[in-house]
């Protein structure tokens, strides 16, 4: 009944801040935004128009003899009553320059034969055997390609390009991505990480003046002349905090999870895995924040030592990742994979041997590594579960997600950080037994 | 049995001593008040009992076990000087939070919260936040909280401190039907009129040592000295009185008459009446414990300066 006590007290105290409500206000405002939005699969021709529309757009910046306007006709495609995926697409790119291509106009950027392939090939990288071929009935001023695919590389509705439109009535036109993909930039970057940082920040803040308050003249002694053990006092209060914080955790987690899962019908439950994760980290931050708290009762120092030692292990955990991502090579790293392929073009190699580091470097970093806790890994593991959960087992973005994350493990983060967690409020604890109020 | 008892109680922080053998007892329903002037080691002796401070040395007991357990701190209500309520708390969710703390049943804590905010006068403030009381209303909490779980002792500092006379009268009435209850209430305060008027003992402590100890009525007893008064107009024969034996000397409209050893002041009224005066003020003049508690702290510092006293020799 005490220990309830002490919980509802510390909510009694989260509750009573305004930063708390601007957080409610924040976190509500987020989930309502993702609810308002809404996802439509985008055709093959749409897409297709949307790339000529940026190209004509982009290319009326340029001089007057370099302009070129891009244009599709003839499109078809077969098995029209089949999902978008079974089909087989062509439609002809007309291309008119503004100078015949003898005359230099094949050095339009927008003219070029391999730019236009490239271009094709990016945007329907989810389309099967496409080709991209320029026809004989080609001018100096108007060129003309035909292109063609069969088949698709993806076989799910989740993995075919939507169009989300926000707020209800703002299409995001020049947007299309994988419904799973935008479900996971929403869930993984909106949420996991930008609102992570955010949660963390504001809960450090708020639930930072929990043990100083409790510990200034006149209110810590009516505590301790109450019936109950300094150190479940801490204990408990410590618990409190980490109560509001998963509390607002669930909020907005369990909020998105549902208006998402509204609005796209993905419904994996990889997202939630979030609530834990979170609440863990918070917990070893707080455990900073409980230590020096109880050490100098000023609640200043104890959210300047928390935010230190976030900002610490944030840096230890890019740096650690950097210097793993040299020992296996610029292929095998997310984002890296085009940098790598223009590198080998050039005769350059990619391969560990030419991106490594000396042996002492990486000594150094497994050694750190393997001494500070792992909220970054957890991060990266949270978003590979995210993943996991969206994306069938072959798509490229999760099989990449698989391989970069291979170096971590759970159990290693989750016993290092714990382990942390224990000896700071094992010394939290320690000190606040022994000190005269 | 002795509900409080220190026995050579000393407490140290580094250099400075704080309680130099402190050594004391309080019986089973007394009020007790503990005077010492800011910083001679009251307050400390206080969460010594309680807990709150770890002594260094020597013994302390309360209710015959050893001070400041878990199992002690149930039995025993506390109203710590300069108090801060969290001030997120209404009265009555304070109360609960402490109530659980001290883990009253659901029942009975909604039936002492109530009874105990009717008796210091904030039921009607309940459910109001803290940051909204005066200093009086918060005093009048910490009363409340102190009394909550119905303690069989209770350590009061400064309880009438920021509260009107109305409030304090109140105070006193409460503490005098807990005496009469049997509840032992340790009190520290400064107001030393107020202690007079309640406490059965006082004990003086005077830089972490007890300098005087006992119960008010013979600390403050004045052995043959009495206020004479007469009726407006009359005279008192001085010259015959002295040569009755009593010292005699004017004290602005009355007479100060002091008895020599054995001596009886009937004397002094048969000369009155015989004399067909008419005795209109008659009383023994006692010390106050203001006057006691002056004498005792400096006697215990001889030579040094007191502000108070060195403006009265000026006058």
């Amino acid at each position: 009944m005490k220990y309830l006590g002490i919980l509802k007290d510390s909510l009694r105290e989260a509750l009573d801040t305004k930063v708390f409500y601007f957080m409610l206000a924040l976190s509500s405002l987020l989930i309502l935004v993702v609810a308002s939005l809404s996802f439509r699969p985008v055709s093959v021709e749409e897409e297709a128009r949307v790339l000529t529309g940026t190209v004509n757009w982009g290319s009326s910046f340029m001089p007057p003899g370099q302009r070129v306007t891009w244009e599709i006709r003839d499109f078809t495609q077969t098995n029209e009553d089949a999902p978008p995926w079974e089909r087989n697409y062509g439609f002809t790119l007309v291309v008119q320059l503004s100078a015949d291509r003898s005359q230099g106009g094949a050095n339009h950027p927008y003219g070029d034969a391999r730019f236009i392939r490239d271009a094709f090939r990016q945007s329907f990288f989810f389309l099967d055997n496409v080709k991209v071929e320029e026809q004989k009935d080609s001018t100096p001023r108007e060129l003309r390609y035909r292109f063609s695919s069969q088949g698709a590389k993806v076989s799910t509705i989740r993995e075919w390009p939507h169009e989300a439109t926000v707020l209800f009535l703002v299409p995001l036109k020049i947007f299309h991505s994988p419904l799973a993909g935008q479900v996971f930039f929403i869930e993984d970057f909106l949420v996991n990480t930008a609102g992570a940082a955010v949660a963390l920040l504001m809960s450090t803040v708020i639930t930072a003046f929990f043990i100083p308050n409790m510990l200034r003249k006149g209110t810590v002694d009516l505590l301790l002349a109450k019936p109950i053990h300094r150190t479940s006092l801490l204990i408990w209060k410590y618990i409190g905090g980490l109560l509001f914080m998963f509390l607002n955790v669930v909020f907005v987690v369990v909020g998105i999870w549902l208006v998402l899962g509204w609005r796209s019908n993905l419904w994996g439950t990889g997202f939630l895995w979030t609530i834990p994760i979170l609440t863990f980290q918070f917990a070893l931050f707080y455990a900073v924040s409980t230590l020096f708290g109880v050490w100098t009762r000023s609640p200043i120092v104890a959210i300047l030592m928390a935010s230190a030692f976030w900002l610490l292990l944030f840096v230890a955990g890019l740096g650690y990742r950097w210097i793993d991502t040299s020992r296996r090579g610029l292929k095998d790293v997310q984002g890296m994979e085009a940098f790598a392929e223009e590198a080998e073009k050039q005769g350059k190699s990619t391969a560990p041997e030419q991106t490594k580091l000396p042996d002492w470097a990486y000594r150094t970093a497994d050694a750190v590594h393997f001494v500070l806790p792992r909220v970054k890994d957890m991060d990266s593991l949270t978003s590979r579960l995210i993943t996991a959960d969206l994306l069938p087992p072959d798509n490229p973005l999760r099989k990449q997600a698989e391989k970069q994350y291979t170096s971590f493990s759970w159990t290693e983060s989750i016993a290092v950080t714990a382990v942390y967690i224990v000896v700071l409020l094992g010394l939290a604890c320690w000190r606040f037994a022994v000190e005269d109020y | 049995m002795a509900v409080i008892e220190t026995h050579d109680l000393v407490k140290t922080y580094g250099a400075i001593e704080a309680l130099k053998g402190v050594s004391l007892q309080v019986q089973k329903g007394e009020i007790f008040g503990l005077l010492g002037q800011n910083g001679a080691g009251k307050t400390t002796l206080v969460k010594i009992l309680l807990g709150i401070t770890r002594k260094t040395s020597g013994e302390a007991l309360l209710l015959g076990k050893p001070a400041g357990t878990v199992p002690i701190r149930r039995r025993v209500g506390y109203l710590p000087e300069d108090h801060r309520f969290p001030e997120y708390h209404t009265a009555y969710s304070l109360l609960d939070f402490y109530g659980r703390l001290l883990s009253v049943p659901h029942a009975e804590r909604r039936r002492r919260i109530e009874e105990m905010l009717g008796l210091v006068g904030l039921k009607g403030r309940m459910h109001y936040k803290i940051r909204t009381f005066s200093k009086g209303m918060k005093q009048r909490l910490g009363i409340a909280q102190a009394l909550l779980h119905q303690p069989e002792v209770i350590f009061l500092d400064e309880p009438t401190d920021g509260v009107d006379p109305i409030g304090r009268r109140q105070i006193r009435e409460i503490m005098q039907q807990l005496k009469h209850e049997g509840t032992t209430i340790f009190l520290n305060s400064h107001l030393l009129g107020e202690v007079e008027l309640i406490c059965d003992r006082v004990a003086i402590l005077q830089k972490g040592e007890m300098i005087r100890e006992g119960e008010i009525a013979t600390l403050t007893r004045q052995r043959g000295l009495y206020l004479v008064g007469l009726a407006p107009g009359q005279v008192l024969p001085v010259d015959e009185v002295a040569r009755l034996g009593f010292q005699i000397r004017k004290a602005a409209d009355l007479w100060e008459v002091e008895l020599a050893d054995g001596q009886c002041i009937d004397a002094l009224v048969d000369l009155v009446r015989g004399r067909g005066l008419s005795l209109r003020h008659l009383a023994e003049k006692r010390e106050s414990l203001e006057d006691l508690f002056l004498k005792s702290v400096e006697a215990a510092e001889p030579g040094v300066d007191h502000p108070g006293r060195k403006s009265r020799a000026a006058s």
